[in-house]
């Protein structure tokens, strides 16, 4: 695994958003039997997620930009003194340009800045706080936004009981700046699992046709097309089990930290039976592992800091926590990151409504 | 752990009572499905640390399919 620990920079602040949107899991009903939605549900910890609408009108980018403009103003900083932006996620405005340059300009930072995305998902939290504090501790830069979100809502076939009751949207920001927390990450990929996590069609590799949106029936009474996500849950599983106790482990014994010293476990908020499993694995104490997403669902990179919001924020607010943040899936990726922080900004959830969420600098005329 | 505490432990993921299926039952008359799968892989990882493959368990049809993946690490 790859290791970095740094202590150069600091995490200032984080926001999180999400659409008002709520779905729950009635889609599969045409498909499957209540018996079998009830089972998925119980399975999950998914009772509702957040989701937006399928018209385009609220992409992930607006999210984050909900999410960094509350943040901007909570911190007090000038726009002018941000000089880094990661926008990571796999939901991104278009083929080209970057989003994080789309976002740029919406946000109206100063030309002085370096911006790109990332495309990673359950992992690509950890990612994105990995670079920015190395952008940060090099020197390079002095203030570093990542914002990170997904709308796999827009990506998931209603009728695939596999995703379809799992995954939900949301956007969030994160603030780092120059600073002394210490940092401990750990890194690693398996490319060797790309093809059981995927939305194969419609990108270079196997362009969008009629065929490859045709949903059609698939293993287990599934239905998808080629453009919808596909995930093989048992595959991811089985990865999960194998690699994320030596990586918790890993940046554990980085930081120095004893099992008892960590205060909170933040793990990707993949789905309720995996985290308590992988609780009882590592025999981590189960009220300090963090479980939010009854209400939200899976949000790839965005499940880390929405647990945070949601779960620790008026703790982060007025004392110091060991976090330890953790990351798996899609890649396969994962990183964890072990830090000490606190007497954080971090407003209260932001909810983006629907019709008030098109900017003119990004509603297409027609 | 013996064959039959692991097959307790089965019954106990199935939420059926121990004894009320047997080694050549099929899974799916016990309603096997894809979060089963899944509970299995876990059964196994919890209690006997042994790493089942997917694929492997796609393939068994009945119970002692099931318990042959981990056979090795019965007492």
């Amino acid at each position: 695994m790859v290791q970095t620990t740094l202590d150069g920079a600091r995490i200032a602040g984080l926001a999180s958003a999400v659409p008002e949107g709520v779905a729950d899991a009635s889609s599969l009903l045409h498909t499957f039997s209540a018996e079998d939605v009830r089972k998925i549900s119980d399975s999950s910890g998914v009772t509702l997620r957040r989701v937006v609408p399928a018209d385009g009108s609220v992409c992930t980018s607006d999210l984050c930009e909900a999410a960094a403009e509350k943040l901007i103003a909570e911190l007090r900083w000038d726009k002018d003194s941000i000089d880094g932006l990661i926008f990571v996620s796999q939901t991104p405005d278009y083929i080209l340009p970057a989003t994080a340059c789309a976002l740029h300009g919406r946000l109206g930072l100063s030309k002085a800045c370096a911006a790109f995305d990332v495309n990673l998902g359950c992992s690509g939290y950890v990612y994105g706080l990995w670079l920015a504090a190395q952008m940060i501790a090099s020197g390079g830069c002095s203030r570093v936004l990542v914002l990170a979100g997904e709308t796999a809502s827009r990506i998931v076939s209603p009728m695939d009981r596999a995703v379809a009751p799992l995954f939900g949207d949301a956007g969030t920001a994160t603030a780092l700046e120059r600073g002394s927390q210490k940092m401990s990450f750990r890194m690693g990929t398996d490319g060797k699992g790309s093809k059981n996590l995927i939305v194969s069609a419609g990108g270079f590799r196997q362009p969008h046709t009629p065929a490859t949106a045709e949903r059609t029936a698939r293993e287990g009474g599934n239905v998808r097309s080629d453009e919808d996500v596909y995930m093989n849950g048992s595959e991811i599983f089985t990865f999960t089990l194998r690699e994320v106790a030596p990586l918790v482990q890993s940046a554990r014994d980085d930081a120095r930290w004893s099992l008892d010293d960590v205060d909170a476990y933040v793990f990707h908020q993949a789905n309720r039976f995996m985290l308590q499993h992988l609780a009882k694995k590592m025999k981590l104490p189960l009220e300090r592992v963090v479980v939010a997403l009854e209400n939200f669902g899976n949000t790839s990179s965005a499940s880390i800091p929405l647990a945070i919001t949601h779960a620790l924020s008026t703790r982060l607010r007025s004392e110091d926590m060991n976090l330890m943040l953790v990351g798996f899936g899609v890649g396969y990726s994962w990183g964890a990151l072990a830090l000490r922080c606190g007497h954080l900004v971090a407003p209260d959830l932001i909810i983006v409504p629907t019709l008030a969420a098109g900017s003119p600098s990004h509603v297409q005329s027609a | 752990m013996t064959r039959n505490e692991f097959l307790d432990a089965l019954a106990d993921m199935l939420e059926r009572p121990s004894n009320s299926f047997s080694g050549d039952d099929t899974l799916e008359s016990l309603d096997w499905d894809s979060i089963r799968v899944i509970e299995f892989i876990s059964v196994a990882d919890e209690k006997l640390q042994a790493e089942v493959r997917p694929d492997a368990i796609a393939e068994c049809i009945t119970v002692n399919d099931l318990v042959a993946l981990v056979t090795d690490k019965l007492t």
